[in-house]
């Protein structure tokens, strides 16, 4: 039997109109389905507006001193309503239901938490490390370009090479005309070194090469123009 | 005690004009009203609030005792409409069937479609 089925049985039973088989079904059914006792308990709320709907009429003083009478002598079930209504608040059970419910939410929030802050705490490790590391780096870069400089013959030409971030790159020509490229910082890639010459728009490739895992690269160039035609040279990673 | 005097004042008038309504006699209506104060406050415990009204429950055990009187001695009723014969009558959809001979499925249908209208309205009651 479906959802739908069991509701229509619900509308007859609020009347109390539903056949024993109906009603036993829709009872064992709604042990296990909250929506259809919902729509029950919904359908019976309906029906007592039929009641509701009636005009009041008094009923006389000596039936409410009988009742008082009567229910003074009768065994009291545990509760008046309203205490019924107090109790529904404070139910252990409800109580104990949503202190766990809250310490489950509560813990599981701190959990994720804790390994969000461990997983920052991380991450800012890593970047001091990598700052070191580029700040050492730096001071090695500029010192081998000083070696350089100072190990080359007089009237050696120099030129800082445009390249990729963190790639730092140097050729050098001397009187002969014989030149050297020089890399540090560079990822491991293939390169390709270009020249700009003064009255020619376009560069020129003059060295294709790889770069491992070292990160530098040393290679004498052979096929550069003349030294006073030379601008600038550019390096890119392909 | 307090409490429960100030719930028969409350819901007294309500009850027995629907006790009135089912079993049609006044004595036999305050005999059922009494009946049904004495129930409450026994069975007060059994009340919860979730799954309706405090009037609602107390309409529902009214209705229980006036029914149960009414079919130990009947009372011939006027009512053409299945809806009051089911609810104040006590009478099931066959026997609606016969007394307005009409075919049960039709009388069944037309008690749903009742109730889905009285839910409706009890919907826009509580906006």
């Amino acid at each position: 039997m479906t959802h739908d089925e069991f509701e229509s049985i619900a509308a007859l039973d609020a009347l109390g109109a539903a056949s024993a088989e109906e009603e036993s079904a829709l009872r064992q059914h709604m042990e296990t389905c909250d929506s259809c006792r919902r729509a029950r308990d919904e359908f019976v709320e309906a029906a007592s507006l039929m009641a509701r709907d009636l005009d009041s009429v008094a009923a006389p003083a000596e039936a409410r001193q009988r009742t008082m009478e009567n229910a003074e002598n009768v065994e009291v079930g545990e509760t008046t309503l309203a205490e019924a209504h107090r109790r529904f608040a404070f139910r252990p059970w409800w109580l104990a239901t949503a202190a766990l419910l809250f310490l489950f939410l509560w813990g599981w929030r701190e959990l994720g938490i804790r390994a969000a802050r461990e997983k920052i705490a991380s991450r800012d490790a890593e970047i001091n490390q990598l700052t070191i590391e580029n700040a050492r780096l730096g001071e090695q870069v500029a010192r081998l370009s000083r070696e350089a400089s100072e190990l080359a013959p007089p009237g050696t030409k120099s030129f800082a090479v445009s390249a990729p971030p963190v790639v730092s790159a140097r050729v050098s020509i001397n009187p002969q005309g014989q030149a050297l490229l020089t890399i540090t910082g560079a990822p491991p890639n293939t390169y390709k070194l270009w020249v700009i010459q003064l009255e020619q728009p376009k560069p020129q490739n003059v060295a294709t090469f790889e770069v491992g895992r070292s990160g530098q690269k040393t290679i004498p160039l052979q096929r550069l123009p003349p030294l006073k035609s030379i601008k600038a040279f550019s390096l890119t990673a392909r | 005690m307090a409490a429960f005097e100030q719930l028969y004042d409350r819901y007294s008038a309500a009850l027995y004009a629907l006790l009135l309504r089912i079993v049609g006699i006044p004595q036999s209506a305050q005999e059922a009203l009494e009946e049904t104060f004495v129930e409450v406050r026994q069975n007060a415990d059994r009340f919860d609030p979730l799954r309706g009204s405090e009037a609602a429950w107390l309409i529902s055990i009214a209705r229980r005792r006036g029914i149960e009187r009414l079919r130990a001695r009947p009372v011939p009723s006027r009512a053409a409409d299945p809806m009051q014969l089911a609810y104040f009558d006590g009478l099931s959809p066959s026997e609606i069937s016969e007394r307005l001979s009409e075919p049960v499925d039709r009388v069944r249908d037309s008690m749903q479609l009742e109730m889905r209208k009285l839910r409706d309205r009890l919907r826009a009651l509580r906006q």
